[in-house]
């Protein structure tokens, strides 16, 4: 069943303070976090986050299409090896 | 001479015929249909001497039929189980300006903006976000996103690649 609108995004109380702190003093930085359950904030647009796969960290550079997805989503746990087919930078 | 590309596997044989089922290694199903030319060989060596040209391929990009000339019988199918399949280099799509194919980024060198040298890109990962490169070197490896806001200048040409270094990005772990 989905979360209930109500209650409204949950998103690590740590985690959205450092996202707080690095907004108002305009810096750019790594954020290394293992809150995998985290939603997506629009204020995280633009930071890269290091989220731990259980294993190590993943960076994870934050779009506006990552809105609304958890942090875990981006950081996946089993990695199929497989050719890539083209890449953008 | 050409450079030959990897984009499938030989699974196993099909029906009687000749035919056998080919596993792409490429998630592009454009690279499959564009091809004109392939060439059998096994992993991590130079593909075998013969180039196929009038061959056959049908069905769905997941459950593709390869059909060679020569290969006309379900033993001679057989014996080309396992084989990877090659591709000529020139017969891949042409892509848009900043996109490039896994084989041109696999490889390059890889500078911060201050020209410090961190190894080379040795896998691409898909993350579900964006893909990241994996350059290690020696005794460390790091993970770059690939997005322009980190990765500031890719250049196959030069086989080289400069990212812009943020804080807690670059963070030693031993392999």
């Amino acid at each position: 069943m989905a979360r209930s609108l109500k209650k409204g995004p949950f998103v690590d109380d740590c985690l959205a303070e450092k996202v707080e702190k690095m907004n108002q003093a305009n810096e750019r930085k790594v954020i290394k976090t293992w809150s995998r359950r985290s939603t997506i904030t629009p204020d995280f647009v633009g930071h890269t986050f290091s989220v731990h796969n259980g294993k190590k960290f993943i960076p994870v550079f934050v779009t506006e299409n990552m809105v609304g997805h958890k942090l875990g989503e981006f950081s996946p746990t089993r990695l199929f090896k497989m050719h890539g087919g083209r890449t953008k930078k | 001479m050409d450079d030959w590309i990897a984009v499938g596997k030989v699974a196993k044989s099909h029906g009687l015929k000749g035919e056998m089922k080919l596993r792409p290694t490429v998630p592009d199903p454009e690279i499959i249909r564009n091809l004109s030319r392939v060439r059998l060989g096994t992993e991590g060596k130079e593909p075998g001497e013969r180039i196929y040209e009038s061959f056959g391929i049908r069905g769905h990009f997941s459950k593709l039929i390869l059909k060679l000339p020569g290969v006309d019988s379900v033993e001679s199918a057989k014996a080309l189980t396992g084989q990877i399949v090659f591709s000529a280099r020139k017969d891949f799509p042409e892509l848009p300006k900043g996109e490039y194919y896994w084989f041109e980024i696999i490889g390059l060198k890889v500078f911060d903006e201050e020209g410090q040298c961190f190894g080379e890109v040795d896998e691409i990962l898909n993350a579900g976000g964006s893909e990241i490169y994996v350059v290690r070197d020696e005794n460390r490896e790091i993970m770059l996103p690939a997005v322009k806001d980190i990765i500031k200048i890719v250049d196959p040409e030069q086989g080289k690649l400069v990212f812009h270094r943020i804080e807690g990005l670059i963070e030693d772990s031993a392999i």
